[in-house]
């Protein structure tokens, strides 16, 4: 039996032929979805979410360190040449912040613990799709 | 000891059953403890290798072994971490219990055609479809969140193939074992 294999050489028995062509056919479809995704335009606008209720807008073009009250406290988000990132944020392992730049139309940073979310909106009103 | 041989559905069999799920469940719950100290670009992306005990409960009993284990798994390591009832906990937890279901059905179904690695892989693609529809349902309703899916199939096959790995060598391992064997 497969299972039954115990030595690293023999590897190459745990793939089946079935499990070879499930992984490619989802790595196929892996690469496509992100090549769907990634695709974004340059966006005009920043839009901040703060506990579900909306906390303004931002232009991308205009440099600015923006205050926005969550629910722990106080995050910042740095909109710099363009491109906005999460500053600082009270929240313990600053993920939001790893997030890096966005500055593509459609792309997002979130801080969930503070539950701030930071959208990138416009670039020629290309939307795929407006949600609620 | 000699070797006990356990009738199916005896009461012995159903302490054996028990004791090598608990035996399970502590060993996930600690790689999943291990793991939440381990740094991932995004929260909830975790490598999974409690997912491995998962497989080894399907593998070596049935769906519900599997169930059992990825269930306690999620509420043992997260009381352990502080995370109990966190957003991250809700979000483990789905993916846990998707991942679950997918690889006890899969396994039931296509036990001879994919091997534990093709089973891991359909319950990585699972676990990780059912956390970002958890995290849009229940934590950011907007439809970007979906951006994030490429990410999180790549990973997911990335961990599905090396925690397929490392079921098929514990069940070999776990099969030479006094303890384990006439189980199946």
């Amino acid at each position: 039996m497969i299972g039954d294999t115990h030595s690293g050489i023999l590897l190459n028995l745990m793939f089946t032929i079935a499990d070879k062509v499930l992984i490619a056919f989802l790595a196929i479809l892996t690469i496509f979805s992100y090549s769907m995704a990634s695709g974004g335009r340059q966006g005009v606008e920043i839009w901040i979410e703060a506990d579900g209720k909306q906390a303004g807008t931002y232009l991308l073009r205009k440099d600015n360190l923006i205050d926005v009250k969550g629910v722990l406290g106080t995050s910042k988000i740095n909109v710099r040449g363009g491109k906005a990132s999460f500053f600082s944020s009270p929240c313990r392992n600053k993920v939001c912040i790893h997030q890096g730049e966005i500055s593509k139309n459609g792309q997002m940073a979130a801080c969930l613990p503070n539950r701030v979310v930071v959208r990138v909106l416009g670039g020629d009103g290309d939307y795929d799709a407006v949600t609620r | 000891m000699t070797q006990l041989h356990a009738e199916k559905g005896s009461d012995l069999e159903r302490v054996r059953r028990n004791t090598h799920l608990a035996l399970l469940v502590a060993l996930a719950s600690a790689i999943h403890t291990i793991e939440a100290a381990i740094p991932t670009p995004v929260p909830w992306l975790k490598f999974g290798f409690a997912n491995i005990l998962t497989i080894t409960a399907i593998s070596l009993y049935d769906f519900w072994a599997g169930l059992t284990v990825a269930f306690l798994r999620v509420m043992v390591g997260s009381l352990i971490i502080g995370t109990f009832l966190t957003p991250s906990f809700f979000i483990g937890l789905s993916g846990a219990i998707a991942s679950a279901v997918v690889m006890g059905v899969s396994y039931r179904f296509f036990k001879g055609i994919f091997s534990l690695v093709g089973i891991s892989v359909l319950g990585a693609y699972a676990s990780n479809l059912a956390q970002v529809v958890t995290v849009y349902a229940l934590f950011i309703r907007h439809s970007e969140i979906f951006m994030l899916l490429p990410v999180f199939l790549g990973f997911g096959l990335a961990t599905g193939i090396v925690n397929g790995i490392g079921g098929e060598f514990l069940v070999g391992h776990i099969k030479r074992l006094p303890a384990f064997r006439e189980v199946v």
